[in-house]
């Protein structure tokens, strides 16, 4: 029989406990804080997804705390000119056996580099 | 001979590594993930402190034990400056500390800012 070790970080399963930020620019570069259950550094991915839209969140294995926390930075979303909020979902993505966390919420506002319209007039 | 055991949470030494905020609002309140070395989540605190000649000030941090994740990361409150009528940023520091024994870890700065008044507010004052 197979020994199946729980505890395994190659086997376990993903879970995203806390994010401290849930918004941010859809130009992306939003530096967001992520609790989560044991992961490797050099075998993890954090995806943003929308429908078929998907992009990796941006960090380095410097950036995994003690296997249970990941500082990254968002990635920009494929629109670049929103009008409105739009909601994606956030999951871990283990890359040996490509299995992935629940998602959670992120929601992009939209950029605006002129907010009183000053260019427009 | 004593044992020591080096990799109990007891022994080792307590850090700060990393924090997603180092200001807030005088007022206290301000949400912050703070990243660590091993921590017991039931013996230990987060010391905000401020040193003078006249006894200095302490204070600390509001989280439950539940607050503190796998032993690497506490997500914990500000506690309120002891002064929330400052004109000007204030910089102070901040450290772990365990409740037993009381051992520290090096401190990191924290920048307590000015409450923001409301305009109402800010234009009786310039009435005056």
């Amino acid at each position: 029989n197979p020994i199946f070790d729980k505890k395994a970080t190659t086997t376990s399963e993903l879970k995203i406990t806390r994010l401290n930020t849930v918004k941010g620019s859809c130009i992306g570069k939003t530096e967001i804080y992520m609790l989560c259950d044991k992961v490797q550094k050099d075998d993890i991915e954090i995806i943003f997804s929308r429908g078929s839209w998907e992009a990796k969140a941006e960090f380095a294995q410097t950036d995994v705390h003690r296997q249970i926390a990941i500082v990254f930075k968002s990635p920009p979303y494929q629109d670049l000119d929103i009008y409105e909020e739009v909601e994606v979902n956030v999951l871990l993505r283990r890359l040996s056996d490509r299995m992935d966390s629940e998602p959670v919420k992120f929601t992009y506002t939209p950029h605006n580099p002129d907010p009183y319209g000053v260019n427009r007039k | 001979v004593p044992i020591y055991d080096s990799k109990s949470p007891n022994a080792s030494n307590l850090k700060i590594s990393r924090m997603d905020k180092s200001c807030g609002s005088v007022m206290g309140g301000d949400e912050i993930f703070l990243l660590c070395d091993k921590v017991q989540k039931d013996d230990i605190d987060i010391r905000f402190f401020e040193e003078d000649d006249e006894g200095g000030w302490e204070a600390y941090g509001d989280f439950s034990p539940t607050d503190v994740h796998k032993q690497y990361a506490i997500v914990f409150k500000t506690p309120a400056y002891h002064s929330t009528e400052i004109e000007k940023s204030v910089t102070v520091f901040l450290q772990l500390k365990r409740k037993k024994g009381g051992d520290c870890s090096e401190p990191k700065q924290f920048t307590y800012v000015p409450h923001v008044q409301d305009k109402e507010e800010v234009q009786r004052k310039r009435q005056k």
